[in-house]
C-alpha cells in the first residue's frame, strides 16, 4: 500500500501542471465550499445570538389568557408557581427569568408603528447587559458621534429602550417622550407616557419586533397583578437540549394542573388569531424553544445552505468532469505500465486502487491547501471588521461587520467531501484501465 | 516438465478475416533449460512466450505450466501464476518509471507479500549485487543507460525466485556489446539457480548463447537443436 502511495504521488508530482492545474481547482473549491459553510454558520450563531438574547428563552412557557370569546391576552398566572416548577425540575439550568408581555402602538413627535411591549426584569436580562448603544449619528440626521443614553437609566418607572431604527422611525432622541397605547382585557384602552433612557444599536430584523421597558411599567399599564407576566424563559447550559426539556415541563406543568396547548413550533404572536377563534375560558399554557420562536427567519438559514450545496455542486460537477478527464489521459499515457504491472502480478483491483489513490490523494492535497486558504481567509475577514454597505443585507444577516464562523466540522467536510469526489470521478477510468488485457496494454505503449 | 505446449494454435482476428500466428506448436521445455525462440520477424515469437506466460490464452491446444494446464485458468489465477512462476524481462525494459532502482526490483514481493522489511532490503541486495548495480540502487531508471534498465528488469524478473524468466527480444534495444553481456548475465543466473529460461531473439550473435534453439517460421517449428 506504501508503495501504491509513492507511485501515486510521484506520478503527481510528474504531472506537474496538470496536478497544479486540477490542485488548485479542487483548492478553489474546497476554500469555496467553506467559505459559505462559515458564512452560513455565522449567520445562524448570529441569529441564535440574537434572537436568545432579545426575543426568546431557550424554552420558553407563554400562555393565553381568554375572559371571553374573540379575545386572548399574552398572560400567564400563577407565575412564581411556574418559576420554582422550572428550577425543581429542569437540569443543567443556566438561568430563568420572565417576561411580562404587552400588545400596543408606539407614538413619537415624527411617526408611529404596532410593537410588542417587554417588561424585562433589570437584573435577570442578559440583554440589557450585553446590549450595545447606538451613537446619535446612527439614528438622527447630523448626530454626533456620543453615546447619549445610559443604561442605567433603565429601570426607574416609565422608561423605555428602543432600537437606532425604531428611534428614526419615530422621530426622538434620549430623553424624548413617547405614548404607548394599548387595549386591556376590558376592552377599553389604556396608556402611558415612557421617556427614551437609551437607543441600542440595531440587531438585525429581530429589533424592529419589539421594545423593552421595565416589568412594572407593564403590570401598571393594563392594571396586572404581581403574579401575572407573559412568558417565562429558561436559559440551558446546553442548548441542543431544548426539545428535550420543553416536552419535560409540559409534562411536569399538566402534572401540577395547568392545561398546556398541543405544541405549535411557530412564534408565540403568530398563534393570537387562532386563539383568538378558540371557544374556551381561562389559562392555558403553550409552550415553545428557541428555534419555533424564530422559525419565521429560519429561511434565511436554510436559503443560505441551499444556496451553496447548489454552488457547491455545480462547481463539484466541473471539478468531477475535469478529474475524469485527466484520469482519462493518465490512464492513456500510462497504458505500457498498467500492462507491465499487470504482466508482473498486479490484480485488476490493485490497478484500479492504484489509479484510485492517484485521485483521492490529489483531492486531498487540493482540499488540504483549501483549508489552509480558508482558515487564513476567514481570520483575515474576522480580523479586518468589513463593515456591510447595504442596509438591507446588514438587517438580512442581522449584523453590521461580516462576521464567519469557521468551524472543525467544516474543514472536515471539505477533507472528506472533496477526496470522495475526485475518487468517485476516477473511478470509471481507473475500472477501464484495470480491465485492461495485459497483453495488448503493453502492445499499445510500445 | 518445466512448459508442455501440445498442438498449439492461434489465431488472431484481423478485420473480418483471421491472421493464423501458431501452426499446431508441440513443444517440452525441461525444467533449468535455456532456451531461445528464434526466427524472423512475425514468425510467432512474441504470441509463443505470450501464450507461456499466461498473458494470453491459445486457439486451440494446451499449455502447461509446471505441470497445470493455463487455458481454463481465470485471470485472477492467471495472474497470481504470473506473480509466483513467471518472470518477465521486457525488450523496452518497462520499468516503472517514477520508482528507484531499488523500489522496481521491490514490486513484486510487495505485490507476493509475506516478507518483512529486512528480508526484502536482504534479498534486493543480493540481486542488485549480482547483476552488478549495488550502487544504482537509489537511481531512477531515467539515469540509467540501456543497459543497466535491463538489469533491473532481470533483477526484478527474478526477485520472487520464480521456476521460469520469459523474455521477448530482451537485447533489440540494446547495442549487441551490451545485449551480448546481458545474455551472458542471464546464462550465469540460469546455471546457478536452475531457473528456466526462454528468451527470444532474431540476432544470431545472442541465439549461439543458448543451450537450445527452437527456430519457428510462419508459426512452425522447424528446428529444434540442444547444443
Ligand atoms: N494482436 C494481433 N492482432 C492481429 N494479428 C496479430 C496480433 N499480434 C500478432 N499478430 C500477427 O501474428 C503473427 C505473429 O506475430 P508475433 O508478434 O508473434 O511475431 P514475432 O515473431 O514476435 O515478430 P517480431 O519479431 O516482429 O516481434 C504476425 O503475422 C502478426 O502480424
Ligand atoms: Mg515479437
Amino acid at each position: 500500500m506504501y508503495t501504491f502511495f509513492i507511485i501515486a504521488l510521484r506520478n503527481l508530482v510528474q504531472a506537474k501542471r496538470r496536478t497544479l492545474l486540477l490542485g488548485s481547482a479542487i483548492a478553489f473549491v474546497s476554500l469555496l465550499l467553506l467559505l459559505l459553510l462559515s458564512i452560513s454558520k455565522g449567520v445562524s450563531d448570529r441569529l441564535i445570538e440574537a434572537s436568545t438574547l432579545t426575543s426568546t428563552g431557550h424554552v420558553n412557557i407563554a400562555g393565553f389568557f381568554k375572559q371571553r370569546a374573540n379575545s386572548a391576552t399574552p398572560l400567564i398566572t400563577n407565575r412564581e408557581q411556574i418559576r420554582k416548577l422550572v428550577q425543581d425540575n429542569v437540569q443543567g439550568l443556566a438561568m430563568v427569568t420572565d417576561r411580562a408581555r404587552g400588545w400596543g402602538r408606539l407614538i413619537g413627535t415624527g411617526g408611529s408603528f404596532n410593537t410588542g411591549l417587554n417588561g424585562v426584569i433589570l437584573e435577570e436580562s442578559a440583554f440589557l447587559k450585553e446590549v450595545k448603544l447606538a451613537e446619535q449619528s446612527e439614528y438622527k440626521k447630523d448626530g454626533s458621534n456620543k453615546i447619549l443614553g445610559d443604561i442605567s437609566n433603565f429601570g426607574q418607572p416609565n422608561t423605555i429602550l428602543i432600537f437606532a431604527g425604531q428611534a428614526k422611525k419615530l422621530g426622538v432622541d434620549v430623553g424624548d417622550t413617547l405614548t404607548f397605547i394599548t387595549e386591556a382585557n376590558g376592552g377599553q384602552a389604556n396608556s402611558v407616557d415612557l421617556t427614551v433612557s437609551a437607543i441600542a444599536r440595531d440587531m438585525g430584523f429581530l429589533s424592529n419586533f419589539s421594545v423593552f421597558v421595565p416589568r412594572q411599567t407593564v403590570l401598571d399599564l393594563d392594571r396586572r397583578g404581581p403574579d401575572t407576566t407573559g412568558a417565562v424563559w429558561i436559559y440551558l447550559k446546553d442548548i441542543s437540549r431544548s426539545t428535550e426539556v420543553r416536552q419535560q415541563l409540559e409534562g411536569v406543568l399538566s402534572k401540577a394542573g395547568f392545561t398546556i396547548l398541543e405544541h405549535d413550533p411557530r412564534p408565540f404572536f403568530f398563534k393570537f388569531q387562532k386563539i383568538v377563534g378558540q371557544d374556551w375560558r381561562g389559562l392555558r399554557l403553550d409552550l415553545t424553544t428557541w428555534d419555533d420562536e424564530v422559525s419565521f427567519i429560519n429561511w434565511i438559514v436554510t436559503s443560505l445552505n441551499g444556496l451553496s450545496v447548489f454552488l457547491v455542486a455545480i462547481l463539484g460537477l466541473i471539478i468531477a468532469t475535469g478529474i475524469a478527464n485527466s484520469m482519462w489521459m493518465t490512464v492513456r499515457e500510462r497504458t505500457k505500465e498498467i500492462g507491465t504491472l499487470r504482466a508482473i502480478g498486479m490484480q485488476k483491483p490493485q490497478v484500479r486502487t492504484l489509479f484510485m489513490i492517484e485521485a483521492s490523494l490529489l483531492g486531498l492535497l487540493g482540499a488540504l491547501a483549501g483549508c489552509i486558504l480558508g482558515i487564513v481567509l476567514v481570520s483575515i475577514i474576522n480580523v479586518a471588521n468589513i463593515p456591510i454597505s447595504n442596509a438591507g443585507l446588514r438587517v438580512f444577516l442581522m449584523t453590521d461587520v461580516v462576521t464567519l464562523a469557521l468551524r472543525p466540522a467544516h474543514l472536515i467536510t471539505a477533507l472528506v467531501f472533496l477526496p470522495l469526489l475526485t475518487a468517485m470521478a476516477a473511478f470509471y477510468p481507473s475500472l477501464k484501465a484495470s480491465q485492461m488485457r495485459p497483453v495488448q496494454a503493453l502492445n499499445q505503449g510500445k | 516438465m518445466s512448459v508442455v505446449l501440445k498442438g498449439v494454435f492461434k489465431d488472431y482476428p484481423l478485420g473480418a478475416s483471421i491472421v493464423r500466428a501458431l501452426h499446431g506448436i508441440d513443444l517440452e521445455i525441461e525444467k533449468g533449460e535455456f532456451t531461445t525462440i528464434a526466427g524472423p520477424s512475425g514468425c510467432g515469437k512474441s504470441t509463443l512466450l505470450n501464450l507461456i506466460g499466461c498473458m494470453d490464452v491459445a486457439t486451440t491446444g494446451t499449455v502447461s505450466i509446471e505441470g497445470k494446464i493455463t487455458n481454463s485458468l481465470t485471470d485472477k489465477e492467471q495472474t497470481n501464476l504470473r506473480l509466483n512462476t513467471l518472470g518477465f524481462i521486457f525488450q523496452s525494459f518497462n520499468l516503472v518509471p517514477v520508482l528507484s532502482v531499488y523500489q522496481n526490483v521491490e514490486l513484486p514481493l510487495l505485490l507476493k507479500g509475506g516478507m518483512t522489511a529486512g528480508e526484502r532490503s536482504k534479498r534486493i541486495s543480493e540481486l542488485l549485487d549480482q547483476v552488478g548495480l549495488a550502487n544504482k540502487a537509489n537511481n531512477r531508471s531515467h539515469e540509467l543507460s540501456g543497459g543497466q534498465r535491463q538489469r533491473v528488469a532481470i533483477a526484478r524478473a527474478l526477485v520472487t525466485e520464480p521456476k521460469i524468466v520469459l523474455a521477448d527480444e530482451p537485447t533489440a534495444n540494446l547495442d549487441s556489446e551490451t545485449g551480448q553481456n546481458i545474455i551472458e548475465l542471464m546464462r550465469t543466473l540460469n546455471s546457478k539457480q536452475k531457473t528456466t529460461f526462454i528468451f527470444s531473439s532474431h540476432d544470431p550473435k545472442v541465439i549461439e548463447h543458448a543451450r537450445r534453439i527452437v527456430r519457428l517460421q510462419d508459426g512452425r517449428v522447424i528446428e529444434d537443436v540442444r547444443k
